[in-house]
């Protein structure tokens, strides 16, 4: 069994699904992104992995162990550490003191002595330790994220639920949180995050997760997904919102190194994902009888050559 | 550690300055005159209302069901000593026993309230036991009319003085040597919570419950037990007062003044520390005294304005009035020649 699973996960408020039977699992020592549209469910998900939202319906196994019904700290005993995307440090305390209550809480057996030396080690790794003293509410956006996924490591998580640490980072900023993250997983830690910015996505997940209106709708590594009709149909749609993609393309392009590496696939798979697009709404309008089977057919035809320029 | 080392020293300090007080004042007062004493005690049974709201508080538990803690206390020894032939003293422990029973239900019950919520719960509570109280039998705990209870020390008469039993009573010093040794103990628990893991606990669980929760902190733990240690402090208070009072009774006992006190002090003097309620209390029963002398009757609403306008400039009480001195101190020293 995975170290984490989820099975059927159901959360409903009033009538409204918010996330329909999701199953999935993080191996040990995997990086796992959820992604999907604002709004499909994915915080909603974390929400419920980390205990602050009962589930209504589904299993949530860690290490074999059902945890379904534990409290948020029990959990965070048995090894989920958490940070959150709206950063909310304790703002009187400094950075020190903040990290410190993951290393005198996050196990339930910690000396004083213990904690001190965990959260130095914490702050070194996070690159935190200049500011130890400063408190918590003067950071920067930037520092502010670090010290979130700080405090989480602080709690020594087998998994760490990450929720779109990079939303509001500058590229430069975002490439320096690629790294801690790679830092952290290459300590043993599985990864489950959430994000937006598509390539770093693609640089750190070995697996994706796809979720649209609270469903699971793909799920395989990041080439797979995103060359998925229905991912594409979920993020450009046959509205005309179409942010999410159109801003993690932007951001590539804003990333030089990225660019360089690839951005012959990727500005191809611009091209194709719109040309799908608008070849799907067209088959859409047309043959609306089997409408599965062109939307399926359709857009591999387009996305292929981006996957050839890959190989 | 070294922090708490020197908090211990303060504290030792502090009991000497407590030890000294009592003759220092009755020199300035008189022989005759009780009201030295009755003002030491008012400034420390304050200190103790207010230390022990502010321990509580901490958690970000901001109660008002102080009074009813201090009522069960006050109870608990009245109605002990009139239905079972037990020994004076047994009432003060059994008093503790019973407080920290009811805030362990009470702080269970109310363990997912919030903020104002919290707050409605808890005065309803301190109306609900009063109301009970009340109830009960009279052969039990007196009805409205209360129970008298017996004293723990004998009156102290002064040769030549004509003057009533209660104030025989008051002067009676050993009163006040009970209060300041509970006082110490509510000191050393607020150091003890200060000094140890409780802080980093505590904050987190008032500042973002959620978070701290997910960072391993249990709060419900926590909070309970804030509630209790909180709770001990009150009842054991309420039972001296019943002693040194002589009688308790459901509207007085169960006074919304208790709980005002306790909450206004630790704001006047600052929240969240150790000395900021002792400060607190002990500016305000000077300042109440002082404004009794000077205007007669209507002393109280000077007494309600210092408290506003404190509140209201002052936002982090005494504590953060030093705070705002102590840049200003160092920056200009040659101020104090200059005209």
């Amino acid at each position: 069994m995975s170290l984490l699973q989820v099975e059927n996960l159901t959360k409903r408020f009033g009538g409204l699904v918010a996330v329909n039977e999701i199953s999935f699992g993080a191996e040990a020592g995997e990086i796992l992104a959820i992604i999907g549209p604002n709004g499909a469910g994915k915080t909603t998900i974390l929400n419920m992995l980390s205990g602050l939202l009962p589930v209504s319906g589904g299993h949530i196994y860690l290490a074999g162990r059902d945890i379904t019904r534990d409290l948020p700290a029990a959990r965070c005993h048995l090894g989920l550490g958490r940070a959150f995307q709206v950063v909310q440090p304790f703002p009187e305390m400094t950075v020190a003191e903040n990290v410190s209550v993951g290393a005198l809480f996050g196990t339930a057996q910690t000396s004083q002595q213990q904690a001190e030396a965990l959260t130095e080690e914490v702050l070194e790794l996070t690159q935190l330790a200049h500011l130890r003293d400063t408190p918590a509410e003067s950071l920067t956006l930037m520092q502010e994220k670090r010290l979130e996924i700080a405090r989480a490591l602080a709690t020594r998580p087998k998994i760490l639920l990450l929720d779109e640490v990079m939303a509001g980072l500058r590229p430069a900023e975002s490439r320096q949180a690629v790294t801690l993250i790679e830092t952290i997983r290459r300590s043993g830690v599985t990864v489950i995050f959430i994000e937006h910015v598509m390539p770093v996505v693609r640089d750190l997940a070995d697996r994706v997760v796809v979720v649209d209106y609270g469903t699971k709708i793909a799920e395989g590594s990041y080439y797979d997904v995103t060359r998925n009709p229905q991912v594409i149909e979920a993020y450009l749609g046959s509205s005309d919102d179409e942010d999410p993609a159109e801003d993690s393309v932007e951001d590539l392009a804003e990333n030089p190194d990225d660019a360089a590496r690839d951005a012959e696939p990727d500005a191809d798979a611009r091209t194709n994902s719109t040309d799908t697009n608008s070849v799907d709404t067209n088959s859409v309008d047309t043959n609306s009888a089997d409408n599965d089977d062109s939307s399926s057919r359709e857009p591999s035809r387009h996305t292929s050559p981006g996957q050839e320029d890959v190989r | 550690m070294k922090r708490a080392r020197f908090d211990l020293i303060a504290l030792a300090v502090f009991a000497v300055i407590l030890f000294f007080l009592p003759d220092l004042l009755r020199n300035a007062y008189g022989r005759a005159s009780v009201s030295y004493l009755s003002l030491l005690t008012n400034a420390v049974t304050l200190a103790i209302l207010a230390l022990s709201w502010d321990i509580l508080a901490r958690t970000g538990q901001l109660s008002l069901a102080h009074a009813a803690f201090y009522g069960a206390g006050a109870y608990t020894t009245a109605v002990l000593l009139r239905l079972a032939d037990v020994p004076l003293w047994v009432g003060l422990p059994a008093a503790g026993v019973v407080a920290v029973l009811l805030a362990l239900l009470l702080g269970v019950v109310t363990l997912r309230l919030q903020g104002i919520y919290f707050a409605i719960a808890t005065l309803a509570f301190t109306e609900v036991l009063r109301a009970v109280v009340q109830q009960l039998p009279t052969r039990v705990a007196g009805g409205a009319a209360g129970i008298n209870v017996a004293p723990l020390f004998r009156p102290e008469f002064v040769p030549g003085e004509m003057e009533r039993w209660e104030i025989a009573f008051l002067r009676n010093e050993s009163y006040f040597w009970l209060y300041a040794g509970l006082l110490v103990l509510t000191v050393l628990a607020s150091i003890y919570v200060q000094r140890s893991r409780l802080k980093p606990a505590f904050t987190a669980i008032r500042t973002n419950e959620e978070v701290a929760a997910v960072m391993g902190v249990r709060s419900a733990r926590y909070k309970v037990l804030a509630f209790m240690l909180s709770s001990l402090m009150v009842g054991l208070l309420g039972a001296i007062d019943a002693h040194r009072v002589g009688s308790v009774n459901p509207y007085e006992t169960f006074g919304i003044q208790t709980t005002v006190f306790a909450l206004v002090t630790p704001i006047f003097g600052g929240l969240y520390t150790t000395l900021g309620p002792i400060l607190g209390a002990g500016v305000l029963a000077g300042l109440e005294e002082t404004l009794r002398r000077t205007f007669g009757s209507g002393y109280l609403i000077g007494y309600g304005a210092v408290l506003v306008l404190a509140i209201l400039f002052m936002p982090r009480g005494l504590m953060g009035l030093w705070g705002w001195l102590e840049p200003r101190l160092k920056r200009r020293p040659p101020s104090k020649e200059a005209p």
